[in-house]
């Protein structure tokens, strides 16, 4: 019989234990997913102050949210007598320390000690804490120790007196610190009373009423946040998208299973016999339930929580489905915060067992789970060295509390320290050393986030600087500073996010060498890897001039505005979207022409032609033409007024030009206009071209151009002629005279003696050739005809270089064939083969070209044309002429990209200006083949597009129900999804292009369609469509602005029906495809509204910062209305005051019930599409309302006080929150020390009486 | 207090040995009737529910599960057995997935893991209905008699148990009987 052990004695050994298991992380541990936590000791102060005010300072700050952490992180930065590191793991083995010590306590009734023991150290050492642990849930680990201390209260302690029912509340409101806690911690006393409690309902009921009180008065210094300043709905929202994304949809046997690896990736780290031994003990305590017939209430409690937690893991996805609680569903679905719940009651459910459990009931086996967990623990957590890293980051030490901002390159989290080995997956996901940027999060100085959403990465200003390469736009941001730490960071964004998030420009992630010192404008190094903006904007100024740009909002564009020269960053910015319900005067506004061109406001009109709206224009594309007519809107003549200065014209876009100049080839870059003006082309006047190259030529060769897969010849003209556009890298080659395919031409032969059949599936062919009088080239030409198999003609012997590169030209011609072809054969024994079936460009001639490579020492070659056959009925014929098969040498790679500027022209308006925007370089062309299914069907039989079980009904077919033409597609389904599409389209990589069809139902609920990219991310575009029923029987319109990825050639597409219940017949026409390229026009022109009124800004403007939520801004000399900016995100909260007796005072400068001299809000906006604006209005606020000081001078001077107001709210509620905490802990020591009281006097009584 | 029915399936199972029509008959008479109900509104409710609903085989197969379940008054560890025998499953389903072409689908030890579930839901939701019906009516009768308790064993039937209620108050008796459903 062993002996049992004291509790002291189990604690020792369980903090042994832990320490041992924890001992690698006594140096630090971190940098690895969510962790966060101070690295100088003097920031600790810093983890409690970055997040205590009612907005919060880190990055251009954010108002708080849920934010229920605030005693805890009170806790944690109280004690700062040990560096961070160690504080941390002080804090990991307490947390770690309590559930597991308390469910010993529990445990140890129903099992005998040392299994209690080991199964405590289970309960806190398994694969789902190692999760929490790994992921840095800091706050999730305290929730879950006082969560556990919760249900340990209640089953053993709690007897219903007064005090039990505030514990229990005290212990609620702490767990909350992890908010999904104040759920679980709601659930487990709401079930304890139904289950375990046995009083009566109206006293369970005053119960828990009291309990819910306690919580909401101990958190009401959030849930002020709530009701003051923010959103539930929104900040529910936010903690929906950063969720879990997939685990919606997670598996049942994830759960069931124990391991959770669908959601936690915790398989990465653990060996499948640590899993396997592990789930087989979760095995056993559900066998332990099935074995024991005893059923006490606290077991059963527990189990009831098991089910309940488990519920939630498996069945959240339904929380979506209903209204209002949707919202709220992401704050308790994540699995990874029900893992530890579910293991921790389903354990601690567990009762003893005997027979053949006993093999996995016993100390030796929970010993080995326990070491295979707990080697895990040691060997697998994110550790590196605090100390090596504060040496390293000390360099960039910045003790002044400054309120300009410094930008960090590179400049998105995750980050890697270089010092320190990261380990990767298979798939190259990092296992450590990836993680957010503490140091600027604790710093006493102030950051550019890290941390920008996916979605923002393109309208960062990140971004603006990486793609303009100039500073100067910082100083509207109040940045000072730009800190190169590539020598301690190194980015891995690119490895958790697609690329297409990133424009595919690894280089914006990356570090790049010499990036930094690149870059132009006013940023000069000021020590080693520090740059300081010079006159960089302070963090509040006041300015005479704003202007208002009616675009989306768009930091780069304010970038290049700024970097351009066209305005100076003493300027504020604002978009006018930002302006509605503001009273506002602007300065300048600046009208782009097509910046609103998006998908959803053009569509396409019965003759063909699309029309954009936007709020003043009207812009028709016609296709076939190379105009866009630019007409104003009736309500809003701009056109006309005589405000109107200026065309801003972006030169981002520019052409890129060949010509032959005397010996050479000479390519430059040059942007034009295009801009007609009362039909005349706008000029500048400045020749704005760049030569990008200049190649000698030599007699005799010529030369071409490959952009991607588009072969142009450059042919030699007078002009100087379009090559391709800025931002496309193409290559020039050098074409070697000798054309290696004799009679090239067909004038003295058709190359064989009788045409070939190379189809030949039934030995019954009807082909034909012919030489031909219609001709491309020469005055004669080969036509292949055929009705029944595939005709054919082949030239032997052509005889190539080894291991060269050639050009195969063709011209081809024809009015009834679909496809044309070649094949290209290349040596006898191991052949080359290049072939290509393509759909024919009906009418005239057309050339077709591509590249060969012979990578073989092979030395001949066959070449075929073919003419295919259509249906074994019908005659086709392709007439071939002039086929060249030239060697080609790269010579260079022509790559230019343009300053990032505009250029402005003077824009003179008079009654009736006409404007137009042509390029010549764009014949509006639509590229889907047969668009309007007038040739027939694209494919005779249709596509299965969700082929699950083989049991397919659908069809394809030609209906002459139409929107266009005679005929439409029909796709009929009733069980899967019927799809059907043309060959691939031959799109221009880097162009935009409008797509558009027409749909038309009776019976289905949605039409649908799938593009689909040959680029190296596959970039696909797909949508269902919602087909109401009142729309049935009537053609709709679907148009969509695509822009093709940089590196694609091509596009796939198809259209679909959907079935519905697998009974129903779905039937959708389509209609009417277009596909047209059309120029870059967005972000293009601008034109430029100048305002008769005119400010100037104060002589002099100072500010004070009090603190996060309240800075002090003295004026000094203003002598007309001006703007202050504050470099703060914009909050409607944010307000501007007088600073006089209404704000000052004991009780006035901090409660809420007061009412100050403010800046309306009509007068406050939302400054470059971020931050605080005001206008300040002289005449209202000085002149009559008399809040200034008027000087000698006639100027004025004022102080005013811009304080985020939901801070005097966090005042009151904390001061209800911190009384009623004191209040509670007061009542406890009072109980307790009369409790003792009581004890001794009973002692003392008993004492006598004996 | 009634004697509640045993409901065992062996004695519905027709044998060779109950091939004798007046065998067969006399035990089809014999089933009282509590029994004959509950077999006919299961039948109901698997008819009702397949014409009136999109459940799946599955789905109707544990809605009369759960009525079985409850109306016999099945122990609730029946439940949690198969539960386990689910869990069991899954295990050999995965094994046989990564080591044989036994098992046509990777759906199967999902379908299995949510069997599980469901086994296990309704083991312990009829453990904690046993629970709060004696609790229920423990405290309905300590409330009616004035008197104490010292048997409240949830796997018995209140008849069986004897003495139910005692004719002498007896603290000491209560206090360690209710101390046995704590830990």
């Amino acid at each position: 019989m062993i002996k049992k052990i004291s509790n002291i004695h189990v604690i020792i050994i369980y903090v042994l234990i832990l320490v041992i298991i924890l001992s690698p992380t006594l140096h630090g541990v971190g940098q690895y997913w969510d962790w966060s936590f101070p690295y100088f000791k003097d920031e600790i102060k810093n983890y409690f102050w970055y997040k205590s005010f009612s907005w919060s300072s880190v990055g251009y700050g954010s108002p708080l949210g849920y934010n229920s952490d605030y005693f805890f992180r009170l806790m944690v930065s109280a004690v700062q007598i040990f560096q961070p590191e160690v504080l941390r793991f002080i804090w990991n083995l307490t947390l770690l320390f309590i559930p597991a010590y308390v469910s010993y306590l529990l445990l140890k009734k129903n099992h005998k000690q040392h299994l209690a023991i080991l199964l405590g150290l289970i309960i806190v050492i398994n694969p789902a804490i190692f999760y929490k642990v790994l992921a840095g849930h800091f706050n999730y680990l305290f929730s879950f120790a006082i969560f556990s201390f919760l249900i340990y209260y209640l089953i053993r302690i709690y007897k219903g007196r007064f005090k039990d029912v505030l514990i229990v509340g005290i212990l609620f409101a702490l767990s909350g610190a992890q908010i999904q806690f104040f759920i679980f911690s709601g659930i487990t006393t709401f079930l304890y009373f139904i289950i375990v409690d046995s009083n009566t309902y109206i006293d369970k009921i005053k119960k828990i009423l009291f309990i819910c009180f306690t919580v909401f008065l101990l958190n009401f210094y959030w849930f002020s946040n709530f009701l003051i300043s923010q959103n539930i709905f929104e900040v529910a929202q936010k903690a929906k998208e950063v969720s879990f994304g997939n685990s919606i949809s997670l598996a049942s046997l994830d759960i069931l299973l124990l391991t959770f690896s669908g959601a936690t990736q915790i398989e990465k780290y653990f060996h499948p016999v640590t899993l396997a031994l592990t789930g087989i003990l979760f095995i056993v305590a559900f066998a332990s339930w099935f074995y024991n017939k005893k059923q006490p209430k606290a077991i059963l409690y527990t189990k009831a929580l098991f089910l309940t937690f488990m519920t939630f893991a498996i069945y959240s996805s339904y929380l979506y489905q209903i209204p209002v609680i949707s919202t709220f569903a992401p704050m308790f679905r994540e699995v990874g915060h029900l893992a530890p719940l579910i293991i921790f009651f389903l354990l601690i459910s567990m009762q003893s067992i005997h027979g053949i459990y006993r093999i996995f009931y016993n100390a030796l086996f929970l010993v080995l789970v326990l070491i295979l967990n707990g080697f895990v623990f040691f060997s697998a957590l994110p550790t590196f060295n605090f100390s090596e890293t504060r040496q390293i980051l000390s360099a960039y030490t910045n003790d002044q509390n400054t309120s300009e901002h410094t930008l960090i390159y590179p400049y998105f989290k995750p980050y890697s320290f270089l010092n320190v080995d990261s380990i990767f997956t298979d798939k190259g996901f990092l296992k450590n050393n990836a993680g957010v940027d503490s140091f600027s999060t604790f710093s006493n100085s102030r950051y550019v986030s890290s941390g920008v959403s996916t979605d923002e990465i393109t309208n960062s200003i990140q971004n603006a600087l990486h793609i303009t390469k100039k500073t100067n736009f910082l100083k509207i941001f109040s940045i000072k500073h730009i800190y190169d730490m590539g020598t301690v960071y190194e980015s891995q964004l690119d490895k958790y996010i697609p690329s297409y998030t990133y424009n595919n420009d690894k280089t914006l992630i990356k570090k790049q060498e010499n990036y930094l010192k690149e870059l132009k404008g006013e940023a000069i190094m000021t020590a080693e890897n520090i740059y300081e903006i010079k006159n960089s904007n302070p963090h509040i100024y006041s300015s005479d001039n704003l202007i208002s740009i009616n675009a989306s909002n768009s930091v780069l564009l304010l970038a290049k505005l700024v970097n351009s020269g066209m305005f100076s960053s003493e300027n504020l910015f604002t978009f006018a979207q930002d302006l509605s319900n503001k009273v506002i005067p602007q300065n300048n506004v600046i009208l782009p022409l097509f910046e609103n061109s998006t998908d959803r406001n053009f569509k396409i009109l019965n003759n063909k032609e699309f029309i954009f709206y936007n709020s003043y224009l009207n812009t028709t594309i016609k296709p076939g033409t190379t105009e866009f007519l630019i007409k104003p809107n009736l309500e809003f003549d701009f056109i006309n007024d005589n405000l109107l200065k200026k065309i801003f014209i972006n030169t981002d876009t520019q052409n890129i030009e060949y010509k032959y100049i005397n010996k050479e080839l000479v390519v430059r870059s040059k942007y034009y206009p295009n801009i007609l003006l009362n039909n005349e082309m706008v000029d500048s006047g400045i020749d704005n071209s760049t030569n990008i190259l200049t190649l000698p030529i030599i007699k005799g060769y010529s030369y071409l151009s490959i952009q991607n897969e588009l072969i142009k010849y450059l042919k030699p003209s007078p002009e100087w002629t379009y090559l391709s556009r800025t931002n496309m890298s193409t290559d020039i080659y050098k074409v070697y005279p000798t054309n290696k395919v004799a009679d090239h031409s067909f004038e003295s032969s058709l190359w064989q003696e009788k045409v070939g059949d190379c189809n030949n599936y039934d030995d019954n062919p009807s082909i034909s050739y012919q030489s031909s009088n219609v001709a491309s080239d020469g005055s004669k030409s080969l036509e292949l005809s055929t009705i029944r198999h595939t005709a054919c003609v082949n030239q032997k012997n052509i005889s190539l270089d080894s291991e060269s590169t050639y050009v195969l030209s063709f011209d081809y011609k024809s009015d009834d064939a679909d496809y044309f072809g070649y094949n290209l054969n290349i040596g006898q024994s191991t052949t080359t083969v290049f072939h290509e079936k393509a759909a024919v460009k009906k009418g005239a001639w057309n050339s077709f070209n591509t590249i060969v490579k012979n990578n073989s020492v092979a030395t001949e070659a066959i070449l075929h044309l073919y003419a295919y056959e259509i249906d074994g009925v019908t005659k086709n014929s392709v007439l071939y002429d002039n086929v060249r098969l030239f060697k080609i040498i790269k010579e260079e790679t022509v790559e230019f990209t343009p300053k990032q500027s505009f250029e402005s022209v003077k824009f003179e308006s008079v009654t009736d200006t006409n404007l137009k925007m042509s390029d010549a370089n764009y014949p509006l062309i639509n590229q889907v083949p047969n668009s309007s299914l007038e040739s027939g069907l694209w494919k005779d039989t249709v596509s299965d597009c969700n082929n699950y079980d083989k049991e397919g009904i659908l069809k394809v077919d030609l209906s002459k129900s139409s929107s266009d033409g005679k005929s439409s597609l029909e796709l009929s389904v009733t069980k899967h999804i019927a799809c059907t599409g043309p060959d691939k389209i031959k799109v221009t990589g880097g162009s935009s292009y409008i797509f558009s069809f027409d749909y038309f139902s009776n019976s289905a609920e949605e039409a649908g369609f799938y593009i689909n990219f040959n680029d190296l991310n596959k970039l696909t575009f797909t949508e269902r469509i919602a087909i109401d029923k009142k729309s049935y029987n009537q053609w709709k319109t679907y148009t969509k602005l695509i822009d093709v990825p940089a590196d694609a050639t091509e596009m796939s597409m198809l259209v679909y029906a959907y079935e519905t219940d697998g009974k129903k017949s779905n039937v959708v026409n389509y209609d009417n495809f277009n596909l047209i390229e059309i120029p870059d026009i967005k972000s293009r022109y601008y034109l430029l509204k100048e305002s008769a009124v005119k400010l100037i800004k104060p002589k002099e403007i100072a500010f004070e910062v009090i603190n996060p939520t309240k800075k002090l801004i003295y004026v000094k000399g203003a002598s007309t209305s001006f703007y202050v900016a504050m470099s703060e995100s914009f909050h409607p909260k944010w307000q501007l005051q007088h600073n006089n007796n209404k704000v000052n005072g004991f009780f006035k400068s901090w409660i809420p019930w007061i009412k100050p001299d403010t800046i309306s809000d009509e007068n406050h906006f939302k400054l470059n599409d971020m931050l605080n604006g005001w206008y300040v209005d002289i005449d209202k606020h000085c002149v009559k309302s008399l809040l200034c000081t008027l000087n000698k001078d006639g100027t004025y001077d004022m102080e005013l006080v811009a304080e985020f107001t939901p801070q005097r709210w966090f005042y009151i509620s904390l001061l209800i929150s911190g009384t009623t905490l004191v209040s509670c802990i007061g009542f406890l020591i009072f109980d307790v020390t009369i409790q003792r009281r009581r004890r001794r006097i009973q002692k003392t009584l008993n004492l006598k009486s004996l | 207090m009634k004697k509640s029915l045993q409901f065992i399936i062996g004695n519905y199972i027709i044998t060779p040995a109950n091939s004798i029509p007046d065998r067969f008959l006399l035990k089809v008479i014999s089933t009282p009737l509590k029994h004959i109900f509950g077999i006919l509104f299961i039948l109901f409710v698997i008819i009702l529910l397949s014409i009136t609903t999109n459940f799946t085989s599955v789905g109707i197969f544990f809605s009369a599960f759960i009525f079985s379940f409850f109306y016999w008054n099945i122990d609730g560890r029946f439940s949690i057995g198969l539960a386990l025998l689910s869990l069991i499953g899954i295990v050999v389903l995965k094994i046989l997935i990564i080591y044989t072409d036994l098992v046509p689908s990777e759906k199967w030890p999902e379908t299995v893991a949510v069997w599980a579930y469901f086994f296990l839901a309704i083991g312990i939701l009829k453990q904690i209905w046993e629970h709060l019906k004696i609790s229920k009516d423990v405290r309905t009768l300590s409330l009616v008699d004035g008197h104490s308790l010292y048997i409240a064993h949830p796997k018995k039937n209140f008849s069986e148990s004897t003495p139910l209620i005692s004719s002498a108050p007896k603290p000491k008796t209560t206090t360690r009987t209710a101390s046995k459903y704590h830990f």
